[in-house]
């Protein structure tokens, strides 16, 4: 395997460098055009997203320099390499593949368990294998690195906790009311993260939309933008008894809802649960309403408490999500060393075979006239010494790759046989077999 | 086979209340299938001991009392069908079941079965549907517990495991309704029963301390049935009425089984709960 990563991410460079060196996806399939051939590339993905660009290569006759994929970068982006590269960060084979699938995880994302993540992956791993890039290396890789990046989702609470206001105050509705769908949402005031929050509840589907504010052209619009209707300021109160759910976000400097309100619409309402979210900076509803039995008020610094404990919940997920991606890295690299270790099997006994040959043909020479019957026994005896000498080492390489720590013994054998300069033909041939269809 | 039923529940028990406490949710079938493998195993033990005596099991609090065990493990199967299985219920369930089981494993080493007798339909009607409430009752206690926790994390906005594996409030006051309405229409319907089959008039069994009590229990959910359906009285307040209810029943049982009254004579099933 002789892979190498190469790039940068919001932590390495700033979003100057970052948005000089990006990639649309028609540069980027010119861009593993010219890696081909003027690099002599034979496997490449370009993964650009807004956070980060890299480049995954790799060949099979001779490792990558890091230098070249750099100088590639510069030249296609017309950018110096002095700017940025000081940025980059540089993996070779089982890192590579280990960040790789931390990146897909969102374990490398500036907000931990993004899902939109994976889809980039994928949308690279297309680009590239449109072009004819996601070899046998490669395109294995990514498609690994996706199911990664989906178990990690699945078995890690990595991006199940809400990091957003409004996606919190939805998760704290749905602990009151099980389903939104078929409730009333009262929304006093149009402020941006109200209006988030009235886009989260109408997906959750939230059916009656009630929109107040003090300037009716705002409420009209903001209700016929989710298919509720506006009401006049003044009669925001008496709705008040309607509501399952209130945001309220108006720029009042006193608390425009009281206790005495709120139990006069419990009153009516038959004690039914309210939810009231209070966005407002000065707050719109006296706290107070909080001590009453079925009403759950939460203002915008409860909000986002509950966002950052999530945030630091996600964080502490990392841990246990490095732990399952090393585990993955391992997997990924036996399954290749054991897709390696049959050519390898297979040139060492060619090699040896091809020198039992010559050694038996010089010796045959030498002994001159000998009869068929001979001859052949002398030639039995060769294949069984070389038969026994073989076997030892052969099954000891099967047992440790099955064991899944076979790399070491193949390279060791690759040295000490001097396999690696009869290896370039195998790998071609193994290329042109095992090259893989996108989406599969 | 009853013990090994009860040990299968406490198994169940504590898998549901390490799941309830872990750092992360594992949705492991465990606990179910142990509250399952448990009842299984508890409904052949009572089909056994029913057809080696030919007869109903006798009106001995260890039968009472695993067959409350019983009855509530059967509606918890039940409600995790009914309500979505929401897993934390099962962590809150079991204790309780655990515990019924031991307290009849208990009283079996401590005390011997009761002679049997002859039980009329009206008095197995009673025992049928007394146990049935109690189990009921038991449930509607889970479910108001369950409910004022959740209710304390919402308005503490604590934001911890606990408040996202607890079901919603809506979910758990629907669960709460659900069993408090079963079990005091069936709690109802034991004791026109045994007012039919002993043929006294309930003012005559008030009287006795066992009755009161048992008069006092209805008269309590009598009134949280009315305050849920006809009255705005909701939420906390009704988990409050079903925690109390059910410390009623509890006093009822504890008074049931050091009793030495009618139902300790041993009428079949018919007279073996309170």
């Amino acid at each position: 395997m002789k892979l190498a990563a190469l790039g940068l991410n919001h932590r390495s460079a700033p979003v100057e460098i970052r948005e000089r060196l990006a990639f649309t996806p028609e540069q980027a399939a010119r861009a593993l055009e010219m890696l081909r051939s003027q690099a002599g590339v034979s496997e490449a993905v370009v993964l650009s997203t807004c956070n980060r660009v890299e480049l995954y290569a790799c060949r099979p006759d001779e490792p990558i320099h890091f230098r070249d994929l750099q100088a590639f970068l510069a030249r296609f982006h017309q950018l110096p390499e002095e700017q940025f590269s000081s940025c980059l960060y540089k993996y070779r084979d089982a890192e590579a593949i280990e960040h790789l699938f931390l990146v897909a995880c969102s374990g490398d994302s500036m907000v931990l368990g993004e899902t939109q993540i994976l889809s980039q992956v994928k949308e690279a791993y297309r680009v590239a294998a449109q072009a004819g890039m996601a070899g046998p290396l490669l395109g294995r890789l990514f498609q690994h690195a996706l199911a990664v990046g989906k178990e990690v989702h699945t078995l890690t609470g990595i991006g199940k906790l809400k990091i957003s206001v409004s996606s919190v105050a939805v998760d704290f509705a749905e602990k009151i009311f099980t389903s939104l769908a078929g409730r009333t949402l009262l929304v006093l005031g149009a402020g941006k993260v109200s209006e988030l929050t009235l886009k989260h509840m109408v997906h959750k589907g939230v059916q009656t939309i009630l929109v107040s504010n003090r300037t009716p052209e705002k409420a009209e619009q903001l209700a016929r933008a989710f298919g509720g209707r506006s009401l006049p300021f003044e009669l925001m109160l008496e709705n008040l008894t309607l509501a399952d759910i209130v945001i309220s976000s108006t720029g009042s400097p006193k608390p425009i809802i009281h206790p005495q309100q709120v139990r006069e619409a419990l009153r009516r309402r038959r004690h039914q649960p309210m939810f009231l979210i209070d966005i407002a900076v000065p707050r719109d509803i006296d706290p107070a309403v909080n001590e009453m039995d079925n009403v759950f008020l939460y203002d915008i610094d409860d909000l986002e408490k509950a966002v950052a404990e999530n945030r630091a919940a996600r964080q502490s997920e990392i841990l246990e999500c490095r732990r399952l991606v090393a585990e993955r890295v391992d997997q990924f690299v036996n399954a290749i060393r054991i897709r390696d270790a049959g050519p390898v099997i297979a040139r060492l006994t060619e090699k040896v075979h091809q020198m039992r040959q010559q050694e038996l043909e010089r010796t045959l020479n030498k002994l001159g006239a000998l009869s068929a019957k001979d001859r052949e026994e002398i030639e039995y005896m060769t294949k069984r010494i070389i038969n026994k000498l073989l076997n030892s080492p052969i099954s000891t390489i099967r047992q440790e790759v099955a064991k899944g720590d076979g790399h070491r013994i193949l390279d060791a054998a690759e040295k000490l046989f001097d396999l690696d300069s009869d290896s370039e033909e195998a790998a071609k041939d193994e290329g042109k077999d095992e090259r893989l269809e996108p989406g599969t | 086979m009853f013990t090994i039923a009860t040990l299968i529940y406490l198994a169940g028990g504590i898998f549901a209340l390490r799941e309830l406490m872990a750092p992360r949710p594992s949705r492991s079938p465990c606990p179910l299938l142990c509250a399952l493998g448990g009842f299984l195993l508890h409904t052949l033990w009572l089909a056994w001991v029913t057809a080696e005596r030919g007869r109903l099991p006798e009106a001995d609090p260890f039968t009472s009392l695993s067959l409350i065990a019983w009855c509530a493990v059967l509606l918890f199967l039940i409600s995790y069908r009914l309500f979505g299985a929401p897993p934390a219920l099962t962590s809150f369930f079991m204790p309780v079941v655990v515990l019924f089981s031991l307290a009849a494993l208990g009283i079996s080493v401590a005390e011997p079965a009761a002679e049997p007798g002859s039980a009329s339909g009206w008095m197995l009607a009673h025992g049928i549907l007394m146990l049935l409430g109690c189990a009921a009752f038991a449930f509607a206690f889970v479910t108001g517990v369950m409910y004022l926790v959740q209710e304390h994390q919402l308005k503490a906005k604590s934001f911890g495991k606990l408040l996202r594996r607890l079901p919603s409030l809506d979910v758990l006051d629907r669960m709460n309704v659900s069993a408090l309405a079963f079990g005091f229409a069936v709690y109802t319907g034991s004791l026109v029963a045994a007012a039919v089959g002993q043929m006294r008039s309930p003012l005559q069994w008030v009287r006795q301390p066992l009755g009161f009590l048992v008069a006092v229990t209805w008269v309590l959910y009598l009134f949280a049935v009315h305050a849920r359906f006809l009255t705005p009285l909701r939420g906390k307040k009704l988990a409050y009425l079903t925690v109390l209810g059910f410390a009623l029943i509890l006093c009822t049982l504890g008074l049931f089984l050091g009793a030495d009254s009618l139902h300790a004579r041993g009428t079949g099933l018919g007279g073996l709960a309170p």
